[in-house]
């Protein structure tokens, strides 16, 4: 039976690893992986702005950089076009969970750092974000999940690596060794569909669609998505906790 | 029994949000007999609240003042008076009091001792657990000053001011840290007292 790529099902995530308060220095911080992808999330604040304070929301600045050594080949250090979009994106998936308006006219800053990226760079580090976020003690309606979704060929599937987002089945067919995931995944190239979803109202803040895709299979894909990001959340409590109590912070 | 974010509360309170007549919380809480604590976060200002203030700024009637908050403190000069004497510059403790906050969130500081506080030892902790150091009673910083000979001034916004022997500085700082990496559990009281008497 031939599965995907690497030997994950249709709906099976790549391994999640967390890491909570890892920077002294922050107020908050998290290292959030979904397989290769490592991304560190570090949060300062909310501190005082000099400007004026007629707003009625604190401001959220988001800044995402990818390491030179997070590639296969080195990446300019300089924060190009990708990096300042993403660094939006990320602004706009976060901020409709947060209470920003109970810190009006104050500055929250959040640095995330890709250590390593294979596909799926955007919504590691939403995650890694919204946990350094809570770590903090800023108030939050619900932990911002995030995750990839995504037709391959003609396959809906969850979690799209580099591979698969590269996928082109007229490619494959040159190569005898992969040829064979032609038959699971079907013609056609990849479609994906990052996603960052506030689970308990079941929200979604960042739709991004990169490819072809039909209504019916959208849908489809959007409903997974969903389900999968219980899933990534429960992760992330469990992970709260256990870091919590092994810290020595909560004993009961 | 801790709460992340987005999890359900029975009731209304502080650490709460309103959502179709449910409450969930906002913080990661810790909850005990329906009564919540936050477990990280930031000082917000209030009225007659006790700081320790670190000057960042000398303007020409007074001082612009950090209080590890979201918002500024300003301390006027005619609070303080002409001496010489009395005037702060850059990098300098002062402890303060929150005499009146505008709607805007402009804080407006008033001098509570007239030293400055820097031939000491600052330490900065997470101000949602200074109301463990202190303790019911102020208990925990009584029993701290009774074994060991120091100074200990604890500002509401999460900085301790520490003077005295050094030895029992660094002793007290140990302390500290101990009640803030064990801040919930139960009997602290007793335990900080065991280890203080090994001393």
């Amino acid at each position: 039976m031939v599965k995907r790529f690497d030997g994950r099902e249709y709906n099976e995530l790549r391994k999640i690893n967390i890491k909570l308060n890892v920077i002294d220095n922050a107020k908050g911080s998290a290292i959030f992986s979904f397989g290769d992808t490592v991304a560190l999330a570090a949060v300062y604040g909310p501190k005082p702005s000099k400007m004026s304070l007629d707003y009625d929301k604190a401001f959220l600045r988001v800044r995402y950089n990818m390491l030179t050594f997070s590639t296969p080949e080195r990446k300019k250090p300089t924060p190009g076009r990708r990096e300042i979009e993403l660094s939006e994106v990320i602004k706009r998936a976060l901020e409709p969970a947060l209470l920003l308006e109970e810190i009006p006219g104050s500055i929250i800053d959040v640095y995330v750092e890709i250590l390593n990226a294979d596909a799926g760079t955007r919504t590691a580090s939403i995650n890694a974000a919204s946990l350094a976020l809570s770590l903090a003690g800023i108030p939050m309606k619900d932990l911002v999940i995030g995750l990839a979704v995504g037709k391959v060929g003609e396959k809906i599937v969850v979690d799209l690596n580099k591979e698969e987002e590269d996928y082109d089945s007229e490619k494959l067919r040159k190569d005898p060794e992969k040829s064979k995931y032609i038959e699971y995944y079907g013609e056609g190239r990849a479609t994906d569909i990052p996603v960052a979803i506030i689970p308990s109202e079941k929200k979604f803040t960042l739709i991004q669609l990169d490819g072809e895709i039909s209504n019916r299979e959208l849908n489809d894909a959007l409903n997974l998505a969903l389900e999968k990001a219980l899933e990534i959340k429960n992760l992330m409590k469990s992970n709260i906790l256990k870091h919590l109590s092994s810290s020595g912070n909560f004993i009961y | 029994m801790i709460l992340i974010p987005g999890d359900n509360l029975k009731k209304k309170d502080n650490n709460s949000y309103e959502r179709e007549n449910n409450y969930y919380s906002k913080y990661i809480l810790l909850v005990n007999e329906d009564k919540t604590t936050k477990l990280f976060g930031y000082y917000m200002p209030e009225v007659n609240d006790i700081v320790i203030g670190k000057v960042i700024d000398v303007l020409s009637n007074g001082w612009l003042i950090d209080i590890n908050s979201p918002y500024m403190g300003k301390l006027s000069l005619k609070d303080v008076g002409t001496d010489p004497n009395d005037i702060y510059t850059y990098g300098d403790y002062i402890l303060c009091q929150i005499v009146k906050m505008t709607k805007n969130k402009l804080i407006d500081l008033d001098i509570k001792k007239r030293e400055k506080l820097n031939d000491g030892l600052i330490l900065k902790v997470d101000p949602a657990r200074i109301p463990r150091v202190i303790g019911k009673n102020s208990s925990m910083l009584n029993l701290i000053k009774q074994y060991l000979k120091v100074d200990i001034i604890i500002g509401k916004n999460g900085r301790i001011y520490l003077n005295g022997d050094v030895n029992d500085i660094l002793k007290a700082v140990d302390i500290i840290r101990f009640v803030i990496n064990n801040s919930y559990k139960r009997g602290l009281t007793e335990k900080v007292k065991e280890i203080l008497e090994n001393k």
